[in-house]
């Protein structure tokens, strides 16, 4: 059984190497973003505040909010990438995050070594991996390319790789940050079925997105972040309508 | 499989789970090594022919200007410089580790100590190469130090743990305070004069303190005494085992205390 508690969670974002007081007071006042306060020395984002909430085995949660809002954030406080200031945090199952989509590419290393490299560094095992190789080979659809330096290989080819190393994995808790967006039109009606398959191997999927038609597709509930704080969570249509309106108050 | 995680427990078993997940970062080191062959045909090699380079033009004039005789002089030089080679590199790396790092470190969980086991591996690997020049040296010099080389092999093993503790803080502070980096280059060159790699520790009285409280000269007998067919010094275990011990009780300590702050500050 999956399941993600998020109990009281607050993460304050130290920025180091930046101890001018003057910046800090400029960007309070700014409209996107956290709240940013500071104590004697290292100014602080409080990027997080008070997040608490259950997600059950099944439910695909959808995160909205505006540009810096927390939705990266609240991401990677669950990927276990930023330890919480406060607060607890249990996931159980196996955790997949898709973040950033083209981490740790070696240019010079070719497609194949970047699919072993990038499968381990995901959290496969060699033998998995072994197991795997052929079936992801054969999706990204390079061919004779796998085997040539990836730094020869257009934008689209890096994504047609990436994207089927990710989408390999097997996740019980899968965290995405904005749908992976995939190369050209033949590749797109492949990559959006085995998209749609990856997902929903997973038991629980959360998924950042500014797309109001994104998030309708792929989630049952949702979740509405501002300035770090949550606003609502609940059923992905009244969210939305609570934040069209927040919107038009603004 | 199943894993429960909570803000509060503390992540002292990270070294644990990166030796048992030592596939990926001996595969990424491996990576490292074999792109440097895919660039240039020789590879790593092209450090060895400089370092070769330097310690032939280092021990012709220094064994002139400190009138030693060069079948003395330039094997002490060799063995000694090729083990600096790997003190003077792993030190000048931990600090910019991380920042190195840091586009795993800011999208992805990853633990710290497979980064640090990566730059390891691939130091040794290198150091490994640069050996050729000691075998090199064994050759012309018809050197054959016997079984007491063998030594050289836990005398090594005790200075790559020290290197790896004091690596643990070394590279915590350097992902926070950047000049740690700089710092840490111009203390190395120093380091490189005030120990015994360019004169011999006996030009000194015995009681000196420039090899007395240098570290790296302890690690140098341990590793550079058996290659050349001496019996390292008792002293020289002891001071090695003790700096093991502070340098990892302080990496313990500050892993503990900040390790979790990493992917704020790269």
């Amino acid at each position: 059984m999956s399941i993600i508690e998020v109990n009281g969670v607050f993460l304050d974002y130290p920025i180091v190497g930046i101890g001018s007081r003057s910046l800090k007071n400029r960007i309070l006042g700014a409209a996107t973003g956290g709240l940013i306060s500071g104590g004697e020395g290292i100014p602080v984002v409080n990027a997080l505040r008070a997040i608490t909430f259950q997600v059950r085995e099944g439910d695909r949660l959808g995160l909205i909010g505006h540009n810096g809002a927390g939705k990266s954030t609240l991401l990677k406080v669950l990927a276990g990438i930023y330890q919480p200031t406060e607060g607890t945090l249990s996931l159980t199952g196996k955790v997949v995050s898709t973040l950033n989509l083209s981490i740790g590419m070696e240019f010079e290393a070719t497609g194949i070594e970047n699919i072993i490299s990038r499968g381990l560094l995901l959290g496969m095992t060699r033998k998995e991996l072994n197991h795997k190789l052929d079936e992801i080979a054969e999706f990204t659809g390079l061919g004779e390319y796998l085997d040539m330096p990836v730094r020869i290989y257009s934008s689209g080819m890096v994504t047609r790789l990436a994207f089927a190393v990710v989408t390999a994995m097997n996740a019980d808790i899968l965290l995405m940050d904005e749908v992976i967006g995939t190369g050209d039109a033949a590749f797109m009606d492949k990559a959006e079925k085995r998209l749609n398959e990856f997902m929903s191997r997973s038991k629980i999927l959360i998924l950042a997105s500014h797309s109001e038609a994104t998030i309708r597709k792929f989630c049952n509930k949702a979740l509405l972040l501002e300035h770090g704080k949550m606003l609502a969570i609940g059923e992905v249509g009244e969210v939305f309508e609570l934040y069209t309106k927040h919107l038009e108050s603004c | 499989m199943a894993s429960i995680r909570t803000s509060s427990s503390p992540r002292n078993s990270a070294l644990i789970d990166a030796l048992k997940s030592r596939e990926i970062w001996l595969y990424l080191a491996w990576q490292d090594i074999r792109l440097r062959y895919r660039r240039s045909r020789i590879g790593p090699f092209w450090i060895t022919l400089s370092m070769a380079i330097f310690c032939f033009s280092l021990g012709v004039v220094y064994s002139q200007l400190f009138k030693a005789d060069i079948t003395d002089y330039l094997p002490f030089l060799s063995v000694g410089f090729v083990i600096w080679g790997f003190i003077s590199g792993m030190l000048t790396e931990f600090p910019n580790l991380y920042v190195d790092n840091a586009a795993y470190i800011k999208d992805i969980k990853i633990n710290p100590f497979n980064i640090i086991f990566r730059a390891v591996t691939r130091q040794v690997i290198t150091l490994l190469h640069n050996c050729l020049i000691i075998v090199g040296i064994y050759i012309y010099f018809g050197i054959n130090p016997g079984f007491t080389a063998l030594l050289a092999l836990p005398g090594f093993i005790l200075v790559a743990l020290n290197l790896v503790a004091l690596g643990v803080s070394l590279s915590l502070f350097g992902a926070r305070f950047r000049d740690v980096a700089p710092i840490t280059q111009s203390l190395v060159q120093v380091l490189f004069f005030i120990t015994p790699l360019t004169w011999f520790p006996k030009l000194l009285p015995s009681d000196s303190f420039v090899t007395l409280a240098n570290p790296i000269a302890y690690y140098l007998d341990l590793t550079r005494s058996p290659l050349l067919g001496h019996i390292p010094a008792n002293e020289s275990w002891a001071v090695a085992l003790f700096t093991l011990m502070v340098f990892s009780g302080i990496g313990a300590w500050m892993y503990r205390a900040k390790a979790s702050r990493i992917p704020f500050w790269v």
